[in-house]
């Protein structure tokens, strides 16, 4: 855990125990998840389930920004 | 600034020239001078830069040249979106925090719409919390009643819609800060689709989270500002190439399949909250649409996958900000990106791998059945500022879970959500529901909403304001 201070710090604690609980819960949701079921799916699936007919060409995912940004 | 202003209204009125942008952007500047101070909207007001826009708007009108349905009107963006000429906190303590070689395309949109910029609002720091508490720069205030919660964290960009400060802005929702805020102050937000506005120019907190939307105080002017600022933007890699379609949204919602959730969204309620998101689709169902109570596929997971993926996400984009100088965080936001930092890369690409599964049969089992889900936005009406921010930092941080517990699943599923009002609470606090709908349909979702808004007798504005 990269969370500055020590154990005792109820910070920290609360850091470290929700990570696990997040963790724990994928742990059981991810059990039962098919080998095909892929990170990029849930773009495909809004664009599957899109109604109408227009096209379906999804946001071009190689086409990545070239503009550069920053956070100070 | 008149209760009955509109987008739409004054829009119409300024291309008929019975109003001139610059009386309308008078009468907004005057109104954040008088009630800003208490209200805590902005962070910064461009009134110069406003005043030259409106009168330049008002030489086109003159000379017969009308951009469109939002020519000369003003409008205002949260303050993490990137204008040319003024600071992007993010709501943090580094007065330009966001620095980008773009501006905010959304912005630029509206701009080059007609539509008039007054400034920046106030929002949460760094779009993390959903009550509008802001240690830097003052705490948001609903304009419905004293001491409490504006909601967030696009908490000035509701705000200032609600108390006339601005006729429409644009807000961010990542786990539901547009729909929130909207739901706290009593006025209409939509968080669109994923990929249907651009996220250029736009500080990022969490990439495949983050949605940009519009906050007005009608379902038309909302429509209106989604026409401007949605569609395919190159800057945004995740932008969909879908073509907007924002037709039917006028139409009559007879024979429309409407979506009642039978677990978790009417769980834990306060009574008036349940009260009047159940009597606003018995209102539909009278104008012919068809109720249907269904279960949803595990909203509970839907939300604690987007924490995980919202938490990893925005640890990766402000890891600098929190390990050089992590004292200058609200200790709950520190924390909430310090979880981040210790997601592990295993449970991060298992958290989108079920999303993709949820996303998958929400569609399937949802929306073969029904064209829309209404469900309550949160749990309780604008809570007590006070009260939200008292205890420890895991209470805090427990509490601001449970009060984004109703919109984070429909992030975590990218679909277009509408926040809009739906009553008042005895005490005066506004009431709200949500309409959710099939990807990129924002229109069915507009529709069901226009139909509830005539039921409810339309815009109704603070008594504070």
């Amino acid at each position: 855990v990269a969370a500055t201070g020590g154990a005792n710090d109820p910070r920290q604690r609360a850091v470290v125990a929700a990570a696990a609980d997040l963790a724990a819960v994928m742990e059981r949701a991810a059990a039962d998840l098919g080998l095909a079921e892929e990170p990029a799916g849930f773009t495909v699936a809004l664009e599957t389930a899109a109604s109408g007919d227009a096209s379906t060409a999804s946001g071009d995912a190689s086409a990545a920004s070239g503009d550069a940004a920053a956070t100070r | 600034v008149s209760a009955d202003w509109t987008l739409a209204r004054l829009g119409a009125a300024v291309a008929a020239r019975r109003i001139s942008p610059v009386e309308i952007t008078e009468a907004c500047l005057a109104a954040i001078a008088k009630l800003d101070a208490r209200l805590r909207a902005f962070i910064t007001v461009d009134g110069e830069g406003a005043r030259a826009t409106a009168r330049a708007r008002e030489a086109e009108v003159m000379a017969g040249r009308v951009r469109g349905p939002l020519h000369g009107l003003p409008v205002a963006h949260k303050d993490l979106c990137r204008v040319a000429g003024a600071p992007t906190s993010c709501g943090t303590a580094t007065a330009d925090y966001f620095v980008a070689d773009v501006e905010c395309t959304a912005a630029v949109r509206l701009r080059e719409a007609g539509a008039v910029t007054l400034g920046k609002l106030s929002m949460s720091e760094l779009a993390v919390g959903p009550f509008g508490d802001n240690a830097h720069h003052g705490d948001a205030v609903t304009p419905w009643r004293a001491g409490h919660c504006a909601g967030g964290s696009s908490s000035g960009s509701a705000v200032a819609v609600a108390a006339g400060l601005a006729l429409g802005t644009l807000g961010s929702d990542t786990g539901g800060s547009i729909r929130l805020p909207a739901a706290c102050c009593g006025v209409v937000g939509l968080k669109p689709t994923y990929g249907r506005v651009s996220r250029a120019g736009v500080m990022p907190l969490s990439w495949s989270m983050d949605h940009v939307g519009p906050l007005a105080r009608t379902v038309e002017d909302a429509a209106l500002l989604l026409g401007v600022i949605a569609g395919h933007d190159p800057r945004d890699a995740t932008s969909s190439r879908r073509p907007v379609d924002l037709d039917g949204w006028r139409e009559p919602v007879a024979g429309l399949r409407i979506g009642v959730p039978e677990n978790y969204y009417f769980d834990g309620l306060e009574s008036e909250v349940e009260g009047a998101v159940r009597a606003a689709a018995e209102a539909l169902a009278r104008q012919g649409a068809r109720l249907r109570a269904l279960r949803v596929p595990d909203p509970a997971l839907a939300a604690d996958v987007g924490t995980l993926v919202a938490r990893a996400e925005s640890a990766s984009i402000h890891a600098r900000l929190v390990r050089e100088r992590p004292e200058t965080l609200q200790p709950a936001v520190r924390t909430r990106l310090e979880v981040g930092l210790a997601v592990t890369a295993y449970d991060y690409l298992q958290a989108l791998r079920v999303r993709a599964r949820l996303a998958r049969t929400f569609a399937t089992e949802v929306f073969g059945e029904v064209d829309v889900v209404l469900a309550p936005v949160v749990p309780e009406p604008a809570p007590v500022l006070a009260a939200v921010k008292a205890g420890t930092v895991e209470d805090v941080v427990r509490r601001m879970g449970r009060f984004s517990r109703l919109t984070r699943p429909f992030n975590t599923l990218g679909l277009p959500a509408l926040a809009l009002p739906c009553g008042v609470s005895a005490d005066g606090r506004p009431l709200a529901l949500q309409i959710v709908g099939r990807p990129f349909d924002e229109a069915t979702v507009l529709r069901v909403g226009v139909a509830w808004e005539r039921e409810a007798g339309g815009w109704r504005p603070p008594p504070a304001a």
